[in-house]
């Protein structure tokens, strides 16, 4: 049988193979990448996406932890200093149910007292960069104000709305906790507790200073109490954190699973290629310089 | 009877005979490199035999004729794959110029959208937050444009492949108007009982030049191949050569003519094949997976945020321009840039982001074909992958065939230097061998003229 006496198409054929092959190992080796554009691995590709979808979800999930963290520390710390303060505050109040102070004493008490108080409204009406933390959702307006109208001597002008934070797929953070739940709630409401007092302390009479004291005393337990939400808060918030930093690496390893090239493989590759396009070349010259008219006369 | 003379011009016809050997053995020669070339050969019969009493005298050879060796049959095959290898060479080549833009997963489409909802979850850390809301209208600006690029890109490569539609019609305009031309120098050359074989030759690599145009199909007639399109457009008929054109249509893009009929259907072979499949299937199917994923996002968007409250307890407005029934991709366009409208609260309150979460599951909810933008999307450049891989895995095997056929071809029809170098020889000798019995003729002639003078 005849064959093809032209061998050129097919060695030219062989040598771009060979190239193509070359230039495909060595792009993955530079890049790090398996797939470089979708027709690589379509299903690789989509999935890909998704995956990174879901690292930058992880990300920014990490970031909020991180945002609420600060914001609790600062809460829990500035309701530590108040639970200090009440702390003084009952204390003094002890002091004062003594029947035998003087007038003078009890006034110096009772202005103590309104010293604390003032020190407690500078403290609910903490700030973030502008946003009130104790306002409900009205972060923008200071929550407690001095209201000689108000029985308790101060107002409260937040809401009682909360927010939610995704810190998760599907886990929501409470951001905050409003203000009057903490510093105004019903038989323990900070201010009214603490207005009692001083009143009492300027009226004289030891039951009224006793019975005052208790109530702020109950105040204090609330607010102690109210703390427990961002202990318990961060500790949710520490265990998520752990959660997401596992779920970032199995991201990250999965991405390389998909989208990243086995080195050693890449290179083995590029080097059988390179191989095959040395003998290729070597062939071509070869065939090239066998001729019937070289040996004819 | 035979005679002196007799057996001269039996040596005088196979000098020629060899001589025309000679010739076509350095035609080949010199055609060797020549495409769609096929070898031609010398075809030498024995003449008739002259009769002297009961003897039978051979009476040498005459040149029968020159003759082509080609396969008809592998010149079908090779059009039909020409045509594939055409349309999917097409087809690929605009594709790849678009596939850049679904291939990086840091600056796409996903990424944009990914970041938009992350602006989202950030807000909800400080619905009050300027600078947060700042970031919610710089990130959806930016999938805004991102949907526009892309879009006008795809769109831009339906315009490019347009001007390769009416290159194309103009190229296979000059073909035909050539192949008309050689049927009628074919059909001339038949009656005149001479060789057609160089035309044929040149006809044959103009039909497969035109195959990787445009698939044909091609009927051998008397007076000629008459060529039609698959719908039975006629290209050539004998001597006549049907031009075809392209023509705008209110769409922004052209259709393919034949003598004033729409053809464009009928074309599925051949680079304009593959133009038509990549601007009509692949960028157009694109760019409408592309206007469903931005029509849904922008409507779900917007309905979400007309539910919410922005930082002045405003109800909130439409947040990207309501999407356009035609091109909501090429024409997505986010209608707020104060960061104040962002409409967070779900009660009027600044500090509520209530609404935020109402945006954010937008990015969860099943919305656009009943998946989620982001499934949406990945399935999308999934399939865009996949049609792409197929082409070139299709192409990768027509190849393949198509270098088999070639050989086979070759090994037919194609010049072999060898083989020339041993008919050269062949043919010198027989030539030098007729030369030598002229000259033992002449020197018998002489003997015989000689005779009567000692």
């Amino acid at each position: 049988m005849r064959i093809n006496p032209d061998s050129t198409a097919d060695l030219i054929a062989a040598l771009a193979r060979t190239q193509q092959a070359q230039e495909t190992a060595l792009a993955q080796i530079s890049s790090g990448k398996r797939i470089v554009a979708p027709s690589d691995d379509p299903a690789g590709m989509a999935e890909w996406i998704r995956n990174r979808s879901r690292a930058t979800n992880n990300d920014e999930f990490s970031h909020s932890i991180g945002t609420l963290k600060a914001m609790f520390h600062t809460a829990d710390s500035t309701l530590n200093s108040v639970v200090s303060s009440l702390e003084r505050a009952v204390s003094l109040g002890v002091r004062g149910a003594n029947g035998s102070l003087s007038v003078e004493n009890r006034e110096a008490i009772a202005l103590e007292v309104k010293g604390i108080r003032e020190n407690i409204v500078g403290l609910a009406n903490v700030a973030i960069n502008g946003t009130y933390i104790f306002a409900g959702t009205e972060t923008r307006t200071k929550p407690f104000v001095s209201d000689a109208d108000a029985s308790s001597m101060v107002r409260y002008q937040g809401n009682q709305g909360t927010c939610q934070v995704p810190i998760g797929e599907s886990r929501l953070m409470q951001m905050n906790v409003p203000g009057d739940q903490i510093f105004a709630a019903a038989e323990a409401d900070v201010f009214q507790s603490l207005q009692d007092l001083i009143t009492s302390l300027e009226a004289g009479g030891a039951d009224a200073i006793s019975v005052a004291t208790s109530r702020v005393r109950a105040a204090f337990d609330h607010v102690s109490g109210q703390r427990v939400f961002y202990g318990s808060a961060l500790a949710q918030m520490a265990s998520e954190e752990t959660y997401l930093a596992n779920e970032k690496l199995e991201l990250a390893r999965r991405e390389n699973d998909i989208a990243g090239v086995d080195e050693i493989e890449a290179i083995s590759r590029f080097v059988n290629a390179q191989a095959a396009h040395a003998a290729a070349l070597e062939a071509a010259g070869k065939v090239s310089r066998l001729s019937l008219l070289d040996y004819i006369q | 009877m035979s005679s002196l003379f007799g057996t001269m011009s039996v040596s005088l016809r196979a000098l020629l005979a060899q001589q025309a050997a000679l010739q076509t053995t350095a035609e080949n020669i010199g055609n060797v490199n020549t495409a769609g070339y096929a070898r031609r050969r010398a075809v030498m019969i024995e003449d008739d035999p002259v009769l002297d009493g009961r003897l039978t005298i051979g009476n040498g050879v005459h040149l029968a004729r020159i003759e082509s060796l080609r396969d008809g049959t592998l010149e079908i095959r090779i059009h039909e794959e020409t045509q594939q290898q055409g349309e999917l060479d097409g087809y690929i080549g605009a594709m790849r110029q678009v596939e850049s833009l679904f291939s990086d997963v840091d600056h796409g489409i996903g990424a944009q959208l990914d970041k938009f909802f992350q602006s989202l979850t950030r807000l909800s850390t400080g619905a009050d937050n300027i600078p947060l809301r700042q970031n919610v209208v710089t990130a959806a600006g930016n999938l805004a444009s991102t949907f526009n690029n892309v879009a006008n890109r795809l769109k831009a490569l339906q315009q490019t492949l347009d001007g390769g539609l009416v290159q194309a019609a103009s190229d296979i305009n000059t073909i035909t108007a050539q192949i008309a031309d050689l049927n009628v120098e074919v059909s001339r050359q038949r009656t005149l009982g001479d060789d057609a074989g160089t035309f044929e030759d040149q006809r044959t690599q103009l039909i497969r030049e035109l195959s990787e145009l445009v698939n044909v199909s091609v009927i051998n007639a008397d007076d000629g191949v008459t060529l039609t399109t698959a719908d039975g457009a006629a290209l050539v008929v004998g001597a006549h050569a049907f031009q075809i054109e392209t023509s705008l249509q209110s769409s922004g893009l052209r259709h393919v003519y034949s003598q004033g009929r729409d053809i464009t259907s009928g074309i599925s072979g051949g680079r304009m094949g593959g133009l038509l499949r990549a601007r009509d299937a692949g960028a157009e199917s694109l760019l409408s997976d592309l206007d469903r994923m931005a029509s849904g996002v922008i409507t779900e968007i917007n309905a979400a945020h007309r539910q919410g409250f922005d930082l002045n307890g405003v109800a909130g407005q439409d947040l990207f321009a309501p999407a356009s029934p035609t091109d909501s991709a090429a024409k997505m366009r986010l209608v707020i840039s104060d960061p104040a409208a962002i409409a967070a609260s779900s009660d009027g309150s600044v500090g509520d982001s209530g609404n935020v979460s109402r945006l954010s599951d937008v990015a969860t909810a099943a919305v656009i074909s009943g998946q989620t933008p982001l499934d949406y999307y990945s399935g999308m450049v999934g399939r865009f992958g996949n049609d792409l891989g197929q082409a070139e895995a299709e192409r990768e095997a027509v190849d393949l065939i198509m270098r088999q056929l070639s050989n086979q071809r070759a090994a037919v029809s194609g010049v072999s230097l060898d083989e020339e170098a041993a008919n050269l020889i062949r043919y010198q000798r027989a030539f030098e061998a007729a030369a030598r019995v002229v000259s033992v003729i002449d020197d018998l002639t002489q003997t015989v003229i000689n005779l009567g003078r000692n």
